[in-house]
């Protein structure tokens, strides 16, 4: 099954790294949703509905966690796949990540773009 | 503490004194009654003004030693600490005003009663620590001081039923080489943990506050390299990997400062879960196998059959693998042999990692797990080092309850043994040399 016109959201804060994979995903085919905080990407992805979300952790206004939970409550949002993508070091959020359903969790300084797509590819063909 | 001297009775001297005048009176020649008379007068005068004399000095004893218990029961409650004092069965048989305060105890309700009843101390997950594992047990066992010690956090639990986190500390009390009894003192440290609370905050804002542009430089290195934005020629895909050699290098530098400044802080967590190993031994081998394969090193891993599934922390079990595993495959030259083994042993498992390499030189044995060192020759051969790694392998084995050491002569290789004990350690306790002797005043 192929990935393409499939829906991405991307919700980080860093300009830099939201655009660096919004490239990569539009390049294979995706049509992708940037949200730069959990407030927005709560919103967008509630309204956007995508098949997966990237998510980082530490943002201004909602972090990634309180996004997953507020996401989990709604109908559609209870089984979206969403993968973290962030640059805590420490797997002190893993256990609570497990418990809301995250499907994968990917740390920056270990995984790059090419990482990434490969997961978000492998989830969305399970 | 003694009791006051009770001042002599003078008045039944006088009385003594009336029938020697009837015995005087009897005796017939004037002359030498006179004289015994004025001679016993005498007497009777020095003897009166000698137990006046003695009654002044005791009367200075007496307010002296009434100044010395106010003093010393004004410095007991003056402390800051919680005072507690038990007999050599744990009852208690003193305990300060300080201590009566945290505790939510008056003295007169819990003198006379076990230590260990009265103030249950627990755990962070609010489990009691039990009788024999108690510091005052521990320092009885032991006949020697013992501390808490962080990041194990205890709490002792209050009348009313809440508790408080302490930092504590007790020495065994012995008389003549036999255990007498403890005296327990003891803090509130719940500043202090909040203290603790904003050096953990700061450290894991700095990883992520350091991390991010480096992630940045990566991702964008990645976004070139992958060539959809046009051609690039040999040279400048070898810049390129440069950049990001030198990034993965600042990355891993960043985790060694922080892993350093968590175990300075005193605020690195031991999580103890089922630990496999052998999983751990060959994520970290597959690491650096392109190293392992550029070098051509010959590797060779010898498991134990029996290696059971151990209870630790596998961060940090991971961690000195890796650092281990590294040192031996950087500080050997090009096809050299290394290996590691995994043994189950009674009370831990060992690892033991050899390599073949440059070895460290005797005079520099003594500073290896010291901060920052790094042996002449390895920063000669080698210009790219932290002079963290070893000390933080130090520290992450003494934080799992293990011991690390090495042999190794220069050009002929280095050993390292770790050990890691197949549970961690029930109490987290710091043991010290120096009991407390009681002699008592004669």
């Amino acid at each position: 099954m192929s990935t393409a016109f499939q829906k991405v959201l991307v919700v980080e804060d860093e300009h830099a790294i939201r655009r660096a994979l919004s490239i990569v995903f539009q390049r294979e085919g995706f049509e992708v949703l940037e949200a730069k905080n959990g407030e927005e990407g709560l919103d967008i992805a509630l309204r956007g509905r995508p098949h997966i979300i990237i998510l980082d952790l530490v943002m201004p206004k909602m972090d990634g966690l309180t996004m997953v939970r507020k996401i989990r409550k709604d109908p559609w949002g209870k089984t979206v796949p969403i993968i973290i993508y962030s640059n805590l070091s420490r797997n002190e959020k893993i256990a609570e990540a497990r418990e809301l359903g995250i499907t994968d969790f990917l740390s920056k300084t270990d995984f790059g773009l090419r990482d990434v797509l490969e997961r978000v590819q492998q989830h969305l063909q399970a | 503490m003694a009791r006051p001297h009770k001042p002599l009775p003078g008045g039944q001297e006088r009385r003594k004194n009336k029938d020697l005048r009837t015995i005087l009176l009897s005796i017939p020649n004037t002359s030498l009654r006179r004289k015994l008379g004025l001679q016993l007068g005498q007497y009777t005068r020095d003897l009166e003004e000698k137990i006046a004399e003695r009654n002044r000095e005791l009367e200075i004893a007496n307010a002296k030693l009434a100044q010395e218990k106010a003093e010393e029961e004004a410095l007991l409650s003056s402390i800051g600490e919680g005072i507690v004092a038990t007999d050599q069965e744990g009852i208690i048989i003193m305990i300060n005003h300080r201590a009566e305060k945290m505790l939510g105890w008056k003295a007169k309700e819990i003198i006379g009663k076990s230590y260990f009843d009265i103030v249950p101390m627990e755990d962070e997950q609010g489990n009691t620590v039990s009788r024999e594992n108690r510091l005052v047990s521990l320092a009885f066992a032991s006949r020697k001081i013992v501390s808490t010690m962080l990041p194990v956090r205890y709490y002792y639990v209050r009348k009313d039923r809440t508790r408080f986190p302490i930092g504590s500390t007790v020495s065994p009390v012995l008389l003549k080489g036999k255990i007498i009894g403890a005296v327990a003192l003891f803090r509130d440290v719940t500043i202090g943990k909040d203290i603790d609370r904003a050096k953990t905050d700061f450290v894991s804002l700095a990883s992520h506050q350091l991390r991010t542009p480096l992630s940045i430089i990566s991702l964008y290195c990645e976004l070139i390299l992958s060539q959809a934005d046009g051609q690039l020629n040999r040279t400048q895909k070898q810049y390129l990997k440069e950049v990001r050699v030198a990034n993965k290098r600042m990355s891993e530098l960043i985790t060694a400062l922080l892993n350093v400044t968590r175990i300075d802080m005193g605020t690195l967590a031991v999580e103890s879960k089922p630990t496999n190993l052998i999983a751990l031994a060959t994520s970290v081998i597959k690491e650096i196998q392109p190293e392992l394969t550029r070098k051509n090193h010959a590797f060779t891993r010898t498991y134990d059959e029996k290696l059971p599934i151990i209870f630790s922390d596998p961060r940090l079990v991971r961690n000195v693998l890796q650092n281990l595993l590294s040192n031996a495959v950087k500080y050997t030259p090009k096809r050299g042999s290394l290996q590691l083994a995994l043994k189950r042993r009674k009370e831990d498992v060992m690892i033991s990692i050899q390599d073949s390499g440059i070895g460290i030189p005797k005079n520099q044995h003594s500073k290896v797990f010291t901060k920052l060192f790094r042996a002449d020759n390895a920063q000669e051969k080698e210009a790219d080092g932290t002079g963290l790694g070893l000390y933080i392998v130090k520290s992450f084995v003494e934080q799992l309850g293990g011991k690390v050491w090495f042999k190794s002569k220069e050009n002929k290789g280095a050993a390292f043994f770790v050990t890691i004990p197949l549970e961690p350690k029930v109490h987290n306790v710091l043991v010290q040399d120096q009991p407390v002797k009681y002699f008592p005043s004669s």
